[in-house]
């Protein structure tokens, strides 16, 4: 593939609720597969915090969930594994932020990554989500 | 690439060191490294001036690596400035040693950025 690696698809420092796509990661022609990792650094304060890791088939127009990490009120950290060689037979319907808590869709993977992040609550004391993505 | 980036990325590849520059999170929970080469040297007694100190460095790295890596990765919408341009209160690691980046001097040929110089503290 082009540019395997370890990308940084968010840092984010989160206080008031967000609903909010970071900028992508884009020349991923190729990629066979990526392990993501979300964490939630937990401050204080906040409801729900979820990462929803995206990518596009058609270079950024649309957006595809392919992971929902979701977090709470507790420092915490997830991690998925997930395969572009996958078989989908069965036609997948496509989700932008909207994916079921804590599951996958596996086998669709685009050029290019990158992280929407949506929190309810105010999160406080220095709250961050970091998720990064190893990409191969 | 532009001739002067790839002749700059000649001589660090021949005479260079290697440094990480670091992007802590604004609450310094995370960061997010990238590995470039670099040529590291301090201010000579001409330079010492408008309060730059002889203990301070100027470092001067490529943007070939922060753009391979797309350093420091994915950004919230709307920010202003350019988030590939190191900035004041960034990190360098320089011989294992951990430095404050105090201002950074970025060059553009044609647009493009070509050569990135940054005076470290600490």
């Amino acid at each position: 593939m082009c540019n395997p690696g370890l990308y940084a698809l968010a840092d984010k420092a989160v206080t008031t609720a967000v609903n909010e796509a970071q900028s992508p990661i884009v020349d991923l022609e190729g990629m066979t597969a990526v392990t993501v990792q979300a964490r939630l650094a937990y401050g204080s304060g906040g409801t729900s915090a979820k990462v929803y890791v995206q990518t596009s088939l058609d270079q950024g127009t649309t957006w595809v969930d392919v992971a929902c990490l979701a977090f709470s009120t507790a420092g915490a950290a997830k991690i998925v594994n997930l395969s572009g060689l996958t078989p989908k037979p069965t036609p997948a319907a496509p989700t932008d932020g909207a994916l079921a808590d804590d599951t996958t869709v596996d086998g669709l993977l685009g050029d290019r990554l990158r992280a929407k992040i949506v929190t309810t609550g105010t999160y406080g004391g220095s709250t961050v989500v970091t998720v990064r993505a190893a990409v191969r | 690439m532009s001739p002067e980036r790839a002749a700059l990325d000649r001589a660090l590849a021949r005479k260079g060191e290697i440094i990480i520059v670091r992007r802590y999170t604004s609450t310094l929970v995370t960061w997010f490294d990238v590995e470039c080469r670099a040529f590291v040297r301090g201010y000579t007694p001409q330079e010492l001036i408008g309060g730059i100190s002889q203990t301070d460095s100027l470092v001067t790295i490529s943007p070939t690596e922060i753009f391979a890596t797309q350093w420091p990765g994915g950004q919230s919408p709307g920010s202003s400035v350019d988030p590939r341009i190191p900035r004041k209160n960034d990190r360098v690691i320089i011989q294992g040693r951990v430095r404050n980046i105090e201002s950074v001097g970025p060059f553009f040929v044609a647009s493009e950025l070509v050569r990135i110089e940054m005076r470290v503290i600490g």
